[in-house]
């Protein structure tokens, strides 16, 4: 059986201290969850550097991994959370645009744009309002539960923050996006 | 609203984003192999070796033929930290001036592997070499590998080698190593965390066997004296007679831990003249799968590189 398939990450992390080339093993399997996450985050343009960015970080850290923890996944989406915080102008503007013109800045294809810009409905652009609106912190909290699907004990381990403080994160960003949806949702107007 | 319209939603905001091809991650792919590439650190002891065995290049302990083969005697020294004492003892004896930092410390090894009975690997090796390093690191180390005529490195020949000293991914220069403590307390803390470096999660003991390594290259005779000190007082050390990389029998002091590949248990030896305990070499066994035998003759210093070297094509550090 391939390493790649037989090892838990950690054990593929202390593998890589002496032969530092299985952390290429690591990349194999958790780069594309990664690159997906940030390309949602910050667009095609910058997301190839980030993710490159990620792993040559976690190499660097990589002694210090916790080898209790066999699922390297959380650890690999903190550090990305922390390359991220660097193209900050860039995601909010991402969500602007969208949020005002119904489509992605860097979507590149006019005739894709087009059916963008329709299937954008009403609530989508509120929610990428309300997710441009949200403090840093809170919003990395609110992505990881529901884009990278991190359960709350996992944002904690990826943040370094107490599970306490991941869910009081999370229920202020939720609320503001509640918020943002409910005040443009027809329902809830009719009813108001 | 329900409860989790909100998380829904967002769940779906963007949800057509695709996960990359492999041609997209290929990049960065290459840029973290070419970085884990730079860090890659040969196992101390066999240090050099295994990188040699790799690159090319090892020793011919020639000259330790010099020293009288006698058989082994019952009297000799049961004890491997007894072993160890009067290595201590040899290497405080041997005269040695002090090389200069401008000069070069000129010296062979020889190194050889053989795996054991069904295990695939290349076949037996062998390779012998002459090296010049640099005693501070400042000036290019010049490496001359010669493979066994008779028992070719398959693959590559005979080469020839001029590169620096590169820093972060090799081994202390000589210079560096005369800086280091014989005090024993001193120099027990700063071979525990040389070995760190390698050996991470392992004991102490453990991590100051396999920072022995640094026995495969010249250094001061006080400091191998000190280093073979420090060694005798370690626990599970054994001896055992094996015969360094020249066919040179000899008596050897063993450690076993389970640091063999994947994890298996591997038996790390060096071995000492049966008599002078002057200091061979070493081995490295992991049963089941092979050896690794590797002797370094007594150097000389010098004060340039041969004439030679001037048409050797220099490399630079990877």
């Amino acid at each position: 059986m391939p390493l790649s398939t037989t090892l838990s990450d950690a054990a593929l992390i202390e593998r890589s201290w002496r032969d530092p080339e299985d952390f290429a093993l690591l990349f194999d399997r958790h780069a594309r969850h990664i690159h997906r996450y940030v390309a949602r985050r910050l667009g095609d343009d910058t997301v190839d550097d980030v993710v490159s960015e990620t792993f040559l970080a976690a190499f660097r850290q990589r002694r210090d991994y916790d080898t209790a923890r066999p699922e390297a996944l959380p650890w690999l989406y903190g550090i990305t959370t922390n390359f991220i915080r660097r193209h900050q102008r860039a995601e909010l503007h991402r969500y602007k645009a969208y949020s005002k013109m119904g489509v992605l800045p860097d979507a590149d294809d006019a005739a894709e744009q087009a059916l963008e810009r329709a299937s954008a409905h009403a609530v989508r652009r509120p929610l990428a309002r309300a997710l441009a609106s949200l403090k840093a912190r809170d919003r990395d909290v609110l992505l990881l539960v529901a884009w990278a699907d991190l359960t709350y004990e996992e944002v904690a381990d990826a943040l370094s923050i107490p599970i306490g403080t991941v869910r009081s994160r999370l229920n202020r960003a939720r609320a503001i996006v509640r918020n943002a949806l409910g005040s443009t949702d027809p329902t809830m107007e009719q009813a108001s | 609203m329900n409860e989790l319209t909100d998380l829904t939603e967002l769940r779906d905001l963007f949800a057509d984003k695709p996960h990359p091809t492999a041609d997209r991650l290929a990049p960065a792919r290459t840029a973290l192999l070419a970085e884990a590439r730079t860090k890659r650190r040969p196992r101390a002891r066999v240090a050099g070796l295994r990188r040699l065995m790799l690159a090319g290049g090892l020793v011919a302990a020639m000259t330790a033929g010099v020293i009288a083969v006698q058989t082994f005697k019952p009297a000799a020294p049961a004890s491997a930290a007894e072993v160890l004492r009067l290595a201590a003892e040899a290497a405080s004896a041997t005269p040695w001036p002090e090389p200069r930092d401008d000069q070069y410390l000129h010296y062979e090894q020889i190194a050889e592997s053989r795996p054991e009975k069904g295990v695939p690997d290349p076949g037996p090796r062998r390779i012998t070499g002459e090296f010049w390093d640099s005693v501070d690191g400042s000036r290019p180390r010049l490496s001359w590998g010669k493979p066994s005529k008779s028992r070719p490195h398959r693959g590559r020949g005979e080469y020839k080698e001029l590169g620096p000293w590169c820093p972060g991914h090799g081994r202390p220069t000589y210079a560096d190593l005369r800086g280091w403590p014989t005090d024993q307390e001193q120099l027990r803390h700063k071979l525990a965390e040389y070995g760190k470096e390698m050996v991470l999660k392992k004991d102490t003991a453990t991590q100051i066997w396999r920072a022995l390594g640094v026995l495969a290259h010249p250094m001061p005779p006080k400091l191998q004296a000190a280093i073979f000190k420090i060694a005798a007082t370690l626990p599970g050390i054994e001896t055992e007679e094996l015969k360094d990389a020249t066919g040179k029998t000899g008596i050897a002091v063993t450690r076993v831990d389970n640091l063999g590949p994947g994890g298996a248990i591997s038996r790390e030896s060096f071995i000492f003249d049966k008599t002078s305990y002057v200091f061979l070499g070493g081995q490295e066994l992991v049963p089941g799968q092979g050896r690794e035998v590797w002797s370094v003759t007594r150097p000389q210093i010098t004060d340039e590189l041969p004439a030679w070297s001037k048409s050797v094509k220099r490399r630079g550090c990877v």
